[in-house]
């Protein structure tokens, strides 16, 4: 119950933070309305068990791109402007956004996604297997199976401390050569931006 | 044990992220609201590649194991991180040639 | 205190200090900063190279009391480049093989760097510009600094190829030195024989590189991996030598029986082959030895190290490295001949001899030495052939330090020339200063005379021992090491290859007949050229004003000669064979053999019972040479004679053959180059004449047929046309309103495109 009240919660930061941005006519508030989305979506990221994740968020995106974002609308524009803030297109990219949301919603709803939820669920499909049963997502599940598998105090299946482990192994394995990849982009656009924004 | 919150809400937040965005992108004529809802959009992009990553993840055998979604949403961060310098650096050296950050104004690519 | 063998395992660092001196290098000429401070940049990098590659070679002697036992080989590996059907691999492999050639490397290349930081100076005075006149010092001074960054990357790949754990990496290092070598062979490339020079050696050596490559991938088509270590299992070379003949192999890729030329040769024997054909390439083998001679267009110090100490080393140790392919037929005997060693042992014998008999009829003091360095290379690789496996590595060794030693001592003299001609030139005026020495009357026809001012010509030498003391002595330690007399390190490592052939000649082989022959004919020459070199440079009285004025050379040039002639009179005694009379017992019973005498692919090699029959016939070689170059060139003056007395003994028409270097040069102008000249002209009358008139044919029937075309065309075909374009100008009248040039109003468009897509899904 606890984790639908945190959801809901979130998910009204996030959102309502997005919908601010887009519906304020001042650019500057805007901004201000970003910042709060991003820390809704940094929720999102800490209730899916991905903690880094959500430190990462709060740090590059509210503490770095959005006062990149500030910096930038007070050297560009006139802050207090009070003008139009859409163009006239805005009436055909509601629908179109509206759209795309609702079409996404559907297929999500409609698609039978392979979920594997933590150890528990493991745990349910050997157990039906060995006793015959059927074996599947739709095997009964009772609430003993789940805490059988769940170190104590942690109810979502996911071992914090070996969540970031496991990140950095997979960053500086696997993933090395994106990882690098990745980084070469971020320095040259860096670069590039200095020489862009310099003459 | 199942989760408590379906799949489906996680998808259904990341959707309406992602369409917010992209109608901020759509409809703002300042270039940093565009810049803003491409933002937003980046954002839902992540939020979907880390609830899969939870949600159906390779987390059988005790343990989640294959990182591949928060090593996706790291690199979309890094990226965005890159691309919000590059686009505010645009959008700054524009401003000093046409005093303008209105997007309707950059017409020079009509046909 | 540091743990040795961890030291070791860090050997990559070796390449990395020269790599980071070449950059250092490049940023400075790139700021404008360029000049002596890059010499020192270079002479530290190298510097640490070659300490760390000592250590590297101590760490592989165990640092135990057994020292010198075998070492077992180390390697790391990196994966680098994953391949459909393998792995490309990045790594170091260090066996007693590897790291002595390291350490070999490292030191002479340092002393070769202290040498050309003198050697090198007259760049800073060289460059004159052109409208005023006047020196232009700047420019001096980049093409000093792009020197040393050339070495320095030179120095990498000698390094990285040493250290390579496999052959792309090898070959990848391998290309870098054929690259540094060609800008070095041309450094100096305002003279237009610099620039030819540099284009034959690198398209010369690219006729071996090719055979190099071509064996390397069909390694891998085969074993599926080029990782020396892989490689080298007895299982992998079992595996090669199963695939069977050449025949074989194609009938069986074609699906039916193929006969091909040489199709009886074993797959193995081919890959061997066209793995030899990268040495001799390289290493300057017969028929493709014509490049290093033209390389002494480079400045002395390139001489020095790339043609001489360390890069036709590569070509020699590449076969020292894959000698278990090379002797895969008979993999349970190392020592064995098989197949393709009857080729590298043939090959090697003949240019050991060819190479010393053109030796003997050259004027240039560095083309002696060219000459020589091809024909010790020869030596090594006929060594290879025979399976005397320890005495080649043994020879590239000691060879490396003595002749890297007798060019740069070459280098000090021509300085010292140099300098001498232009005091001369100074204090007399220009005609008076050679007026008094005449050039040398003109009597053999197709020989040319001595330019007197040319300060290579040994014709305008003579009595610089006097002048030049310290160069004279090193000089003549690098000499007697270089002819094989005994004490001296040339004698055990030449010695220890003649005895091995004399020992298979024994077991009925007739190519080890025919390389001991040989080989002992070559060391007679050999001793007779260069006592002819020694006695007309450095002895009788000086030819020219030039020489009777040339001074010693700066203590920069002069000390690196002393370090290396202490390599050349004393690292022989390290493989100084155990019943050697006298001293082979005291000396450690040839520690080297029991060092050096272990295959990659497990196989060792035996020492043999001691022969003095090999030794004597080689000493008498050797001290005949001495004898004859003495009663020829030592007794009288040089100045004195109008023909060279070689001539008068063996006869103008054979002199000329040698001093034309058996018009091999000429044979590949008149057949190669005269061919593909002659093929292209061929093409080009084929295209005038049969394909221009069959084009002139078609032409005319097109023309024709365009008249009976061009009514329909205008009737039909432009009525089609312009509906056509009517059409489309009215589609894109209405689609330039959609290029609207708002980048928002594209990407609505296209997110029209994307619910299409999502409607179909979901609808």
């Amino acid at each position: 119950m606890i984790e639908k009240v945190a959801f809901g919660l979130v998910t009204a930061v996030a959102l309502g933070g997005a919908l601010g941005v887009v519906a304020a006519r001042n650019v500057f508030v805007s901004a201000l309305w970003l910042v709060l989305s991003f820390i809704g979506v940094a929720g999102l990221y800490a209730l899916l068990g991905a903690d880094f994740l959500a430190a990462t968020q709060v740090l590059i995106y509210v503490g770095a791109i959005s006062v990149l974002i500030l910096f930038a609308i007070m050297l560009t524009s006139n802050v207090m402007s009070d003008e139009r803030a859409n163009n006239r297109q805005a009436f055909l990219a509601f629908i179109v956004a509206s759209s795309v949301v609702a079409a996404l919603g559907v297929l999500g709803y409609r698609t039978d996604w392979p979920v594997t939820w933590g150890d528990g669920a493991t745990i349910v499909r050997v157990e039906a297997a060995a006793a015959g049963g059927a074996v599947g997502a739709s095997a009964p599940v009772t609430a003993t199976d789940g805490a059988a598998g769940q170190p104590a105090g942690n109810t979502d299946g996911v071992n914090r401390d070996e969540n970031v482990v496991q990140l950095g192994t997979a960053l500086l394995g696997e993933h090395l050569l994106s990882f690098e990849v990745i980084s070469l982009v971020l320095l040259v656009a860096l670069i590039g931006a200095i020489v862009i924004a310099r003459d | 044990m199942t989760p408590t919150i379906a799949l489906w809400w996680y998808l259904l937040v990341a959707a309406a992220l992602f369409s917010i965005g992209l109608f901020g992108a759509l409809s703002r004529r300042n270039a940093v609201g565009v810049l803003m809802g491409i933002e937003l959009m980046l954002n839902g992009a992540n939020v979907n590649a880390v609830a899969f990553w939870r949600y159906t993840g390779p987390s059988s055998g005790g343990g989640l194991t294959g990182m591949d979604g928060q090593v996706f949403a790291i690199m979309v961060i890094a990226l965005a991180a890159a691309e919000a310098a590059v686009g505010l650096a645009l959008i700054i050296s524009i401003y000093r040639s046409q005093q303008t950050v209105l997007l309707e104004d950059f017409t020079s690519l009509h046909g | 205190m540091f743990d040795i063998a961890s030291l070791a395992a860090n050997a990559w660092l070796v390449p990395l200090f020269t790599a980071l001196a070449f950059v250092t290098i490049l940023i400075q000429i790139w700021t404008g900063r360029g000049g002596r401070s890059s010499a020192w940049v270079a002479i530290a990098g190298v510097g640490a190279s070659g300490l760390y590659s000592v250590v590297v070679f101590l760490a592989t002697l165990g640092g135990r009391a057994e020292a010198l036992s075998h070492a077992p080989a180390m390697s790391r590996r990196l994966d680098w480049l994953p391949l459909g059907a393998g792995q490309l691999s990045f790594g170091i492999l260090i066996d007693p093989l590897g790291a002595a050639t390291l350490a070999m490397v490292g030191i002479a290349c340092l002393m070769i760097f202290i040498y050309a930081s003198a050697y090198m100076a007259g760049e800073f005075t060289l460059y004159t510009d052109p409208t005023t006149g006047a020196v232009d010092a700047a420019v001096g001074r980049a093409r000093y600094a792009r020197f040393f960054a050339y070495v320095s990357l030179f120095a990498t790949g000698m390094f990285g190829f040493v250290l390579s754990s496999n052959l792309v990496q090898a070959l990848l290092f391998w290309e870098i030195m054929g690259l540094c070598s060609f800008l070095l062979i041309g450094f100096w490339n305002f003279k237009p024989s610099a620039a030819q020079a540099a284009k034959k050696a690198f398209m010369t050596t690219r006729i071996g590189d090719m055979g190099l490559f071509i064996g390397i991938m069909m390694l891998f088509a085969f074993l599926g991996t080029t990782d020396y270590d892989t490689l080298m299992k007895p299982a992998s070379l079992a595996r090669l030598q199963g695939i069977g003949s050449i025949d074989g192999w194609l009938g069986g890729m074609l699906g039916h029986a193929v006969h091909v030329p040489l199709g009886s040769l074993s797959v193995a024997a081919l890959v061997a082959i066209c793995l030899f054909g990268g040495s001799v390439g390289k290493s300057a083998q017969f028929p493709l030895h014509v490049w290093l001679p033209d390389a002494m267009e480079g400045p002395t110090p390139v001489s020095a190290m790339i043609h001489a100490a360390t890069m036709v080393s590569a070509g020699v140790f590449l076969i020292a490295r894959l000698y278990p392919i090379f002797s895969s037929a008979t993999v349970d005997h190392p020592d064995m001949i098989s197949g393709p060693m009857y080729a590298v042992a043939a090959v090697g014998a003949l240019t050991a001899l060819l190479a010393a008999t053109i030796g003997m009829a050259q004027y240039d003091i560095k083309r002696v030495l060219a000459y020589s360095t091809i024909s010790q290379l020869g030596y090594m690789v006929m060594a290879l052939g025979i399976g005397a496996y320890v005495a080649a590595v043994f020879h590239l060794l000691t060879h490396a330090f003595f002749k890297a030693l007798l060019f740069l001592g070459s280098g000090s003299v021509i300085h010292g020339v140099e300098h001498g001609m232009h005091e001369a030139h100074e204090g007399h005026g220009h005609d008076q200063g050679h007026a008094a020495h005449p050039a040398h009357p003109s009597t053999i026809l197709g020989v040319a005379d001595a330019d007197p001012h040319d300060p290579q010509d040994m014709r305008n030498m003579g009595g610089l021992g006097k002048r030049m003391p310290l160069t004279y002595a090193t000089f003549l330690a690098g000499t007697l090491a270089l002819t094989g007399i005994p004490v001296f390190s040339g004698f055990w490592s030449k010695d220890e290859i003649l005895a091995d052939a004399f020992h298979k000649m024994g077991d009925g082989h007739w190519i080890a007949a025919l390389v001991w022959v040989l080989g002992t004919a070559a060391a007679f020459v050999t001793a007779f050229y260069m006592a002819r070199q020694v006695f007309m440079v450095f002895a009788g009285p000086p030819a020219t004003s030039g020489a009777a004025k040339a001074p010693e050379s700066a203590p920069a040039m002069v000390y690196p000669l002393v370090v290396l002639s202490l390599f050349a009179v004393f690292l022989g005694l390290v493989g100084v064979p155990t019943a050697f009379p006298l001293i082979g017992a005291w000396l450690g019973g040839n520690p080297f053999h029991h060092y050096m005498g272990h295959l990659l692919s497990g196989g060792s090699f035996e020492s043999h019972a001691f022969n003095a029959l090999p030794a004597l016939a080689s000493i008498g070689a050797a001290a005949s040479g001495w004898g004859l170059g003495y009663a020829m060139y030592g007794r009288r003056p040089a100045a004195a004679r109008s023909t060279d007395p070689l001539a008068s003994v063996i006869g103008v028409p054979l002199f000329r053959l040698l001093y034309r270097k058996y018009y091999v040069d000429e044979l590949y102008q008149a057949t190669v180059i005269r061919g593909s000249v002659a093929l292209s002209n061929f093409d080009s009358w084929l295209d005038r004449t049969a394909i221009d008139g069959a084009v002139n044919g078609a032409g005319w029937i097109g023309e024709r047929s365009s008249r009976v075309n061009n009514w329909i065309d205008s009737r039909v075909v432009d009525g089609t046309v312009a509906l056509v374009a009517a059409v489309s100008g009215e589609m894109s009248r209405w689609m330039r309103w959609l290029q609207s040039g708002r980048i928002q109003q594209y990407l609505l468009l296209a997110f029209f495109g994307v619910l299409i897509f999502l409607a179909m899904n979901v609808l």
